[in-house]
């Protein structure tokens, strides 16, 4: 490996282990509703949503009220998003005069924003009126971060309360850590970002004169405008330009929402690879910390709030160890280049260089590749469909772990603490105990909410990935056919039910099958984890705390580390290896052989 | 098209409604009761 990505990973590492502490008190403060400076500043803004919502913020919520509050919110993101699509011809601060997104397009986008999967199936640039981009995406960028993040503070307060029949109120959390946690964090990385170069203004796009001139085709035209066909096959047309338009709009306020946030969606089309979005190699190292920030602060608020941090110490060290792992794979993978290219006298000492920029390099594309689909986020700095084989398997196995490594805002620690159950349980199967975690026995309730929750979503990935694969629709969309196509469709399916939004590229999505396909998996990919994952939390804060004997088994330990990455790998490993053996590892095998 | 993609996504906040009312009645049952 590299020294330049080895240095890179300690000191990314280094400052993100110095925040955990600040930041995960901070958060554990906010959302307990205890005073500090930002809720005595914010307290006034607070109270004010509170009224003009109709909010009774002292009043609790059992966790169906509390479940039931996230589906209503989410639903009526989902509406609202979808409106302003459909209208935004019509709708002020559209200087392109984009036209209204279509039904299947606006659909899959509406469910994509508000699940914080931020899969986009339509180029940004070319689609989205600024206005849009703002009060649809942007907005849903906050608060479906923030759903995560309540989400996990409810089933922390399961963990930490007792005999206890509510977990919270959802409306106060939602509004707390929008207020107090994203807000400020979005805001700081948004002037962050302008002062490396991220764009943010309302100019209407801008044309610039290329030295050499740019060949391209279009579907020909008649006089009236409509496609001119030949036995029924479009013609193409071909044009020279040396005018190149340059999309201008409000980048750096997405941008720095789109990382901290862990949603993901580009305000252009090639996301953080584009140098009005990620301009330099320090806004580049901002976007790796900034996604991984809160989900690795948060284990800290978890260890604080059940009243021991080294509870939530041992969730964060299970979390680096797989992310660390798997990224050193990746960067291996990617700094080793392509041998079937090397074969051909293709220089490849700086690694694996197709689709990758090359102020970035190959090791922090790896990087950032394994980061971003650890978290939830799946922005992309490179083109993942120009990966190697093994490269293009690291993002695939990240997310199909569960995205627990760290996951993103709220949902990776959510994620882990299931698997934390499953761990436990197992033990104490293995010993013959009643499995226990942090004082609240285990029982049956818990363990089938475990197990929904657990295989929902390997189920929506694999039937999902089969229904595409079987139907004309699904192959249409296939630009590779083959190996690759296979991973390009399993790639989405994975992506989309993960709520992770990266895409392999190379499969054409924004089409109705996959709009519609892809927009129900990542609905159920969201909600149907965290009905049973809130049906934890209401089952674990109503039970008895029981005390600590010398038959417990330690969750804080290095047994418990590896107990728990153990069934993390075990789950994703048995339930996706078929899979993957008919993608990528096919892909690689592929490659060395035609060596 | 809108009317159906309207249907769509309330056909999705129901079904996840109904599995909130379905998981609450299998919490209320005692471990190992018939229904």
């Amino acid at each position: 490996m590299a020294i330049s990505t080895l240095v890179l990973n300690v000191v990314l590492l280094a400052a993100l282990l110095l925040s955990v502490k600040p930041l995960g008190i901070y958060i554990a403060k906010v959302l307990s509703g205890e005073q500090c400076l930002a809720t005595r500043l914010g307290n006034g803004l607070e109270t004010f949503i509170y009224r003009a919502a109709g909010i009774d913020a002292q009043r609790e919520q059992t966790w169906q009220d509390y479940a039931i509050a996230v589906l209503l919110f989410s639903a009526f993101g989902a509406l609202s998003v979808y409106v302003l699509q459909r209208l935004q011809l019509w709708l002020p601060l559209n200087p392109q005069t984009f036209a209204n997104v279509s039904a299947d397009s606006s659909f899959n986008t509406a469910i994509s924003f508000v699940t914080n999967t931020n899969w986009q199936g339509y180029s940004g640039e070319s689609t989205m009126s600024y206005f849009t981009q703002m009060l649809a995406l942007t907005v849903q960028n906050f608060v479906s971060a923030a759903t995560g993040l309540a989400v996990a503070i409810a089933v922390i307060r399961g963990f930490a309360r007792h005999s206890m029949q509510t977990i919270g109120n959802f409306w106060v959390d939602v509004v707390r850590g929008s207020l107090y946690v994203l807000l400020p964090l979005a805001t700081v990385l948004a002037v962050i970002f302008v002062a490396n170069g991220t764009l943010q203004n309302f100019s209407a796009y801008r044309t610039a004169t290329t030295v050499e001139a740019q060949t391209y085709q279009q579907p020909k035209l008649d006089a009236a405008g409509n496609a001119v066909f030949d036995h029924g096959t479009p013609v193409q047309e071909t044009l020279t330009t040396h005018i190149q338009a340059l999309p201008m709009g409000p980048i750096a306020s997405q941008e720095a929402i789109k990382q901290v946030g862990t949603n993901g969606g580009g305000f252009l089309n090639a996301n953080s690879a584009h140098p009005y979005e990620n301009p330099t190699p320090l806004s580049n190292f901002v976007q790796m910390y900034a996604l991984l920030l809160i989900s690795f602060a948060i284990t800290y608020t978890f260890g604080r709030m059940v009243g021991d941090t080294r509870q939530g110490w041992a969730l964060l060290i299970a979390m680096v160890l797989l992310l660390g792992s798997m990224a050193v794979v990746a960067e291996w993978n990617e700094q080793h280049g392509n041998p079937t290219l090397a074969a051909l006298n293709i220089e490849q000492t700086a690694g694996n260089m197709e689709g990758k920029e090359v102020r970035f390099g190959a090791g922090a594309s790896a990087l950032f590749t394994t980061i971003t689909t650890g978290t939830s986020t799946g922005a992309v700095n490179n083109m993942l469909d120009s990966l190697t084989p093994l490269g293009g398997l690291v993002p695939l196995v990240m997310m199909q772990l569960g995205e627990v490594a760290p996951g993103g805002v709220g949902t990776g620690l959510y994620s882990m603490l299931i698997f934390a159950i499953l761990a436990v349980f197992i033990a104490g199967l293995m010993i013959g105990r009643t499995p226990e975690y942090l004082g609240k026995k285990i029982e049956a309730f818990d363990m089938k909410m475990t197990s929904f929750a657990i295989l929902i979503t390997p189920m929506l990935v694999l039937v999902g990935t089969a229904i595409a694969v079987m139907s004309p629709e699904g192959v249409a969309g296939v630009a590779n056919p083959g190996a690759h196509g296979f991973s390009e469709i399993l790639y989405a399916f994975t992506s989309a039910a993960n709520n992770n939004g990266s895409a392999f590229a190379g499969l054409s999505a924004n089409t109705p099958f996959y709009n519609t396909v892809l927009g129900i998996v990542m609905w159920l990919g969201r909600f149907w984890v965290i009905v049973p994952v809130l049906a934890i939390a209401g089952s674990l804060a109503a039970k008895k705390r029981i005390a600590v004997t010398a038959g417990t088994m330690p969750t804080h330990g290095p047994l418990f580390v590896v107990l728990l990455i153990g069934v993390v790998l075990l789950v994703g490993l048995l339930t996706y290896v078929p899979a993957l053996a008919l993608g990528p590892i096919v892909e690689h095998l592929m490659m060395t052989s035609s060596l | 098209m809108d009317i159906v993609f309207l249907l769509m996504l309330l056909a999705l906040l129901l079904s996840s409604v109904a599995l909130v009312r379905l998981l609450a009645r299998l919490g209320e049952r005692p471990t190992g009761a018939r229904p």
